[in-house]
């Protein structure tokens, strides 16, 4: 009877492994599902896949509740196991198959890395930011400034050629060359080709025209007019707007009288090589950005430039715009009692012991403050600088004639570093 | 001084434990590959289906020194068992508490092998791998499906385990150090 069952079990088992063996010679079978392993001997029956035996231990770490494996050759089937086994269609098996083993991967890894979350500001009173999801708003605003870089360099590419026109052709204009001429070539260069280039006009013609440009941005506070001017095809200026441009000018002329105290400062910076060495802040603070190709045409004509020009300067371009290069701690205007408390830590902090500042200063001009407080900067790091004999024994100046003699002594880099090193 | 006496303790207390032949066995993909190296190397090794045997020298914990003969578990290999059975001093039983399908295998498997006449004398202690799994059963559960209570004469221990973090492994091993002594205890007088 036993016997009997036996050979029935050993019957059914060769049974089994024949129709095994049948399956694995079959094309698909004739690879491991996962690395593509010749002559797979591992079978995931419950999946219905062959394995190497590399991938049936991956298989097995993962669990039986996922994987069910079993040898072709050591292990006794079932034929429940079998029929599992030769269920599906094969491909579908190997697709099934992968993306099971990525999604395992995947949940393997995001388990051990913990996966940061993109930062999303909360909404509340006093943050009214729009829970946006945030990467298709990055891919907008990388997008967009993509468009935008494009457009610049199309036009950056446009604006070249008049360039490399107009030094061969307007040879007497661009002989005198000015340190903002390689500022603003993007913005200058078409209105000074339209204006000479295709006119072809003598010399004469160029100086009233940049005559007139010259009227043009003496005025630049109106806007309005220096636009209908600016328009290079308004070549012929009528007599109406020559004389508008002299009723126009109250702002400026109230900015001339607010500018009065930096006027040392103004004469200062033209032959100041401080200023010139940073152009880009002088430029860019020019408030119309129309301004800039007469201003430039007016550095071309004229070289040393005159007194009125430097007041309309500075009354487009407020006090603000030297405020770059010289103190970088001024008191505001409107403070007029000034407790050095604060400075007096600073100073103690430093190490510095100033006997000026250590004694109490009650009423002092805004002058005299940033005076004092500059003289004890470069005492804090630097003992041998040029500087330390123009703070010894000058505790009240006017801002202006220091700011002369600061200025010249701010070229060696010692100081400088010296002064940043202290902030 | 202190330090020379227990040392010294140690090493007498190894003298009883010295070489003892542990033989590791259970179905397959239960885990038993894995324990070994986590004892051997206190590591989580990539292991494939073994074919044969590993056979690796452990001391996982002061004192105790076992070698220890993990056999494969695949269906047709499991009549080769028989052979590593004489001169065992104990028997680490490994079951997969998360396959539930398979625990009836498993006992008659461990039943198979403790009647076997050259296992009679031999303690064993069964470690109830992959405890982690949310589908494992526990050692009460086990212990019921194993029918491990009809075990009456002979000395057996149950340790819940986890071969991946390590858990409950040094203390079936430890226990296995202690019954191994005892036995040895028992035989001797």
């Amino acid at each position: 009877m036993l016997r009997s069952e036996r050979e029935k079990q050993s019957k059914l088992q060769e049974k089994y492994q024949s129709i095994l063996s049948s399956m694995l010679k079959e094309e698909d079978n004739k690879y491991c599902v996962d690395c593509d392993a010749k002559s797979p001997r591992w079978a995931s029956w419950n999946i219905g896949v062959f394995l190497c035996i590399r991938c049936a231990g991956f298989h097995r770490n993962l669990g039986v509740h996922i994987s069910k494996v079993k040898s072709v050759n050591l292990d006794s089937w079932t034929g429940e196991q079998i029929a599992l086994l030769d269920a599906e269609p094969k491909e579908e098996k190997r697709r099934t198959e992968k993306k099971l083993e990525n999604d395992k991967f995947e949940k393997a890894v995001s388990g051990q890395i913990p996966q940061l979350k993109p930062y999303v500001p909360q909404a509340t009173a006093t943050n009214p930011v729009r829970n946006v999801s945030i990467p298709t708003e990055s891919g907008e605003r990388s997008s967009r400034n993509k468009n935008d870089s494009n457009q610049i360099a199309e036009d950056l590419v446009k604006l070249d050629e008049p360039s490399a026109i107009v030094p061969t052709s307007s040879s007497s204009n661009s002989e005198i060359l000015d340190p903002l001429h390689s500022l603003f070539p993007s913005n200058s260069q078409p209105t000074v080709i339209k204006d000479t280039l295709p006119s072809k006009q003598p010399d004469a013609a160029v100086t009233t025209n940049n005559f007139e440009q010259d009227l043009q941005n003496a005025f630049s506070n109106d806007k309005s007019v220096t636009n209908d001017l600016m328009n290079p095809n308004n070549s012929q200026l009528t007599k109406d707007k020559i004389l508008a441009l002299y009723n126009t000018p109250q702002s400026s002329i109230t900015s001339n009288i607010l500018s009065q105290q930096t006027n040392n400062v103004n004469q200062i910076l033209p032959n100041n090589p401080n200023v010139i060495q940073t152009p880009s802040s002088f430029g860019a603070r020019l408030p119309g950005f129309q301004n800039r190709p007469q201003f430039h045409q007016q550095q071309q004509q004229h070289p040393h430039p005159h007194p009125h020009h430097h007041h309309h300067h500075s009354a487009s371009m407020p006090y603000s715009g030297q405020q770059m290069n010289f103190p970088r701690y001024s008191f505001p205007a409107q403070q007029t009692n000034y407790s050095p408390q604060g400075m007096l830590s600073k100073s103690n902090y430093n190490g510095s012991s100033s006997p000026t500042l250590q004694s109490p200063m009650q009423n002092h001009t805004n002058e005299q403050l940033n005076m004092q407080f500059r003289n004890m900067q470069p005492l804090t790091n630097v003992k041998t600088s040029p500087i330390d004999a123009l703070v010894s024994g000058q505790p009240t100046h006017p801002t202006n004639d220091f700011l002369t003699s600061w200025n010249s002594s701010t070229t060696t880099p010692t100081n400088t570093s010296a002064i940043d090193l202290w902030q | 001084m202190g330090l020379f006496l227990s040392h010294l303790y140690n090493v007498i207390a190894s003298f009883g434990t010295e070489n003892s032949r542990i033989l590791m066995l259970g179905l397959d993909a239960a885990g038993k590959t894995t324990i070994l190296y986590k004892i051997k190397l206190n590591e989580n090794v990539q292991t494939i289906p073994t074919i044969g045997f590993n056979v690796e020298t452990v001391s996982p914990a002061p004192g105790i020194s076992f070698t220890v003969w993990d056999v494969g578990g695949q269906d047709k290999i499991r009549p080769l068992w028989m052979h590593y059975f004489q001169g065992t001093h104990g028997l680490l039983y490994v079951i997969d508490s998360s396959d539930r399908e398979r625990i009836q295998e498993a006992r008659d498997e461990l039943f198979g092998v403790i009647n076997n006449e050259n296992m009679s004398k031999v303690p064993f202690v069964i470690i109830a791998n992959k405890s982690d799994l949310p589908t494992a059963l526990n050692c009460s559960e086990l212990i019921e499906e194993l029918n491990l209570h009809s075990v009456s004469k002979r000395r057996w221990y149950i340790q819940s385990a986890c071969a991946i973090n390590g858990d409950g492994i040094c203390e079936a091993m430890q226990q296995m150090a202690k019954m191994v002594k005892d036995q040895r205890k028992y035989t001797s007088t």
